[in-house]
């Protein structure tokens, strides 16, 4: 890295090499305590046992602090449904879980019941009409959103499957 | 059956090595050629697997391998092909190749010998460049580890760039179908694909949808980053000094936070600084033709990673009409740099809008809606501005940055403006484009997307500081040479 200062003493006093040393030394010590805290979250990855904690965090940014029921509830879902399955959900267009319901059933599709920004609570027509509109088999619901007659319940959850025909039949 | 880390680790190698010879082609040297062995087998792996999409090959490891080796056979011709008159053989194609895959293997070896050998020389006399490099490896060491150990938690690494890659890999490609699927249009069907390219080819490697097996790739965008930004500050002020630089970089929190988090911004900020990197290393016209040309290419990559790496693009562009004859550039220089960034960039862009791909983050720009929406301005502004000093995020570089820009122009001292631009365009766009977001809560928009819009900005935000710091001495002094 660099060249001998012709003629020069490494490091002698006021050498170009001797003050770019302390310079670098200066400006590492000050990141350093700058970054203390990032350091210490740092070494937690150096040493053994589990970095994540009970709620999802890590020492890493986690912008989506995840609800590992939700996710449990759509992969208990996704077993139970054929990959070609199409679903709605109880929630509207921007809402994460429908998002989270997307990625954790794919290939299953899954659509919310509507493309409104804040569709509150659905009725259970609102979710029969969904499902016609997207020819959709299965829905998932939360507690609390009324139930169309003609679904059968598979699992239950935070959310729970309900399905036109039982799943494999069709 | 094959264990999936030997499988995860080869479809890492292989990327590195399919941007050799186009890296080599381009005549970077040095720390660029590493950084951009990585980013342009990258980008050469991703172009091969859109075109397996184009003609319906299914993703498989034997069409990936046949790609690589497709990558690799025409890489090797084209460096042949293109060398200097007075290097070439004479030799039959077949032999040339051999030849070249030879002389790589050597002149690889003899770079890390020789390289190694100076390394020991100066370190024995250098002990603190010693613990730069430390503290560098440290940290490209910490986002693999953190890449490894922690699951997808950020929301738009898995519902951005899992979700597809996931769906590539599960679709064997790109299909039309998934571009114009409304239901999932929170992944954002229409981004540009490299990034969910890469995912899926490692995904075909390891033979499932591992995300530890995938996640290195972005710990080996930070290490192209450092790489690059290393190589941008040695080619102006030496190799002591783009060690210094390179280590500030590293212990800037948020950028070593986010490299392993599977986003696609560490990524963007790798090809954009190597598209500097490269553009300076090229040095004044007429020399370093085929390295400027590079840049232009690593530009275009950039947009082919994130909506944002136009946003670089776009400023580059300007700038290089605006700056190039000052420097030298002739028009027809500036035109093919235009033309390579575009031809690259492009594609995808123009694919997307003929099929309708649907798309909702963002209201149209059109002076209406500006209009009625500037009464956001000033909230999103601040919110940025107020990113811009935590010093948990981003240690003490804005506030440097931002003392040294003040006396430089207080004192009439302004060096490199142009790093200023690539600091000041893009925050003004974003400040600009958040305020049209369609999100129906779009402060939320904004708070879940600055630092990692910040977060590009930030090398050139830490060259500028450099070269001011090196502004009233001469850049090679601390070299001693």
């Amino acid at each position: 890295m660099g060249g001998m200062n012709d003629g020069q003493m490494p490091g002698a006093p006021g050498r170009p090499r001797d003050r770019f040393a302390w310079l670098a030394a200066a400006t590492l010590a000050l990141l350093l305590v700058v970054g203390e805290p990032g350091v210490e979250r740092e070494l937690q990855f150096f040493l053994p046992g589990a970095v994540i904690s009970q709620d999802g965090s890590a020492p890493v940014p986690q912008d989506d602090p995840r609800n590992p029921a939700v996710d449990a509830a759509f992969r208990e879902a996704a077993s139970d449904l054929p990959a070609s399955a199409t679903c709605v959900i109880d929630q509207d267009t921007w809402n994460e879980d429908y998002f989270r319901a997307s990625y954790i059933m794919m290939p299953r599709q899954v659509w919310p019941y509507t493309g409104e920004a804040d569709g509150g609570t659905p009725s259970a027509a609102d979710i029969r009409v969904a499902m016609i509109a997207r020819h959709a088999t299965c829905a998932l619901l939360r507690a609390g959103t009324p139930e169309p007659t003609s679904l059968v319940r598979l699992t239950f959850g935070a959310y729970s499957l309900y399905v036109s025909h039982p799943a494999g039949s069709e | 059956m094959i264990p999936a880390v030997p499988l995860a680790v080869l479809g890492l190698l292989l990327l590195p090595a399919a941007g050799a010879p186009y890296a080599r082609l381009a005549d970077l040297r040095g720390a660029l050629f590493w950084s951009a062995a990585w980013l342009l087998g990258c980008g050469v792996v991703a172009g091969g697997m859109v075109c397996l999409s184009i003609v319906h090959i299914p993703f498989s490891r034997v069409a990936l391998g046949v790609e690589w080796c497709a990558i690799i056979t025409v890489g090797l011709v084209l460096e042949q092909a293109f060398k200097p008159r007075s290097l070439r053989t004479g030799r039959s194609g077949t032999a040339r190749i051999s030849s070249a895959l030879d002389q790589r293997v050597k002149w690889g070896l003899v770079w890390l010998q020789s390289t190694f050998s100076r390394s020991i020389q100066s370190l024995k006399a250098d002990p603190i460049v010693l613990v730069m490099l430390v503290i560098c490896a440290a940290q490209v060491l910490y986002t693999l580890l953190a890449a490894i150990r922690v699951p997808l938690g950020s929301f738009d690494a898995w519902s951005l760039w899992e979700y597809k890659g996931r769906l590539f890999w599960l679709n064997g490609g790109i299909t039309t179908s998934f571009l114009t699927d409304s239901a999932s249009v929170f992944a954002h069907p229409a981004y540009p694909p490299l990034i969910p390219l890469l995912i899926a080819w490692q995904y075909t490697w390891i033979g499932a949808a591992d995300s530890s097996g995938m996640k290195p790739l972005f710990s080996l965008y930070y290490a192209a980053l450092v790489l690059a930004f290393y190589a941008g500050l040695q080619a102006r002020a030496g190799q002591r000094v783009a060690v210094l630089g390179a280590c500030c970089l590293v212990l800037i929190p948020r950028i070593t936070d986010y490299a392993g988090t599977g986003l696609a911004d560490v990524p963007l900020a790798a090809y954009v600084v190597a598209a500097a990197a490269a553009f300076v290393a090229a040095g004044p016209p007429p020399f370093g033709t085929r390295i400027r040309l590079s840049s232009a290419v690593f530009l275009g990559l950039a947009a082919c990673t994130k909506h944002d790496g136009l946003v670089y693009l776009g400023t580059a562009l300007p700038l290089l009409v605006f700056v190039g004859s000052r420097i030298g550039i002739q028009r027809t220089s500036v035109a093919a740099y235009a033309v390579a960034a575009a031809l690259i960039a492009l594609p995808w862009y123009c694919y997307v809008a003929w099929i309708h791909a649907p798309d909702r983050d963002f209201l149209a720009m059109t002076p209406s809606n500006i209009v009625d929406h500037a009464n956001r301005l000033p909230e999103i502004a601040q919110i940025f501005g107020l990113d811009l000093l935590a010093v948990d995020q981003w240690s003490v570089l804005w506030y440097v940055a931002a003392v040294l820009l003040v006396r430089a122009v207080i004192k009439r001292q302004l060096r490199a403006p142009v790093l200023i631009a690539f600091v000041v365009i893009p925050l003004g766009f974003y400040v600009l484009a958040l305020s049209l977001s369609a999100w129906p809560d779009y402060m939320l928009h904004v708070r879940t997307s600055v630092d990692r819009l910040t977060l590009v900005t930030a090398p050139f935000a830490l060259w500028f500081a450099i070269e001011q710091c090196l502004g009233r001495s001469h850049h090679k002094e601390f070299e001693g040479a």
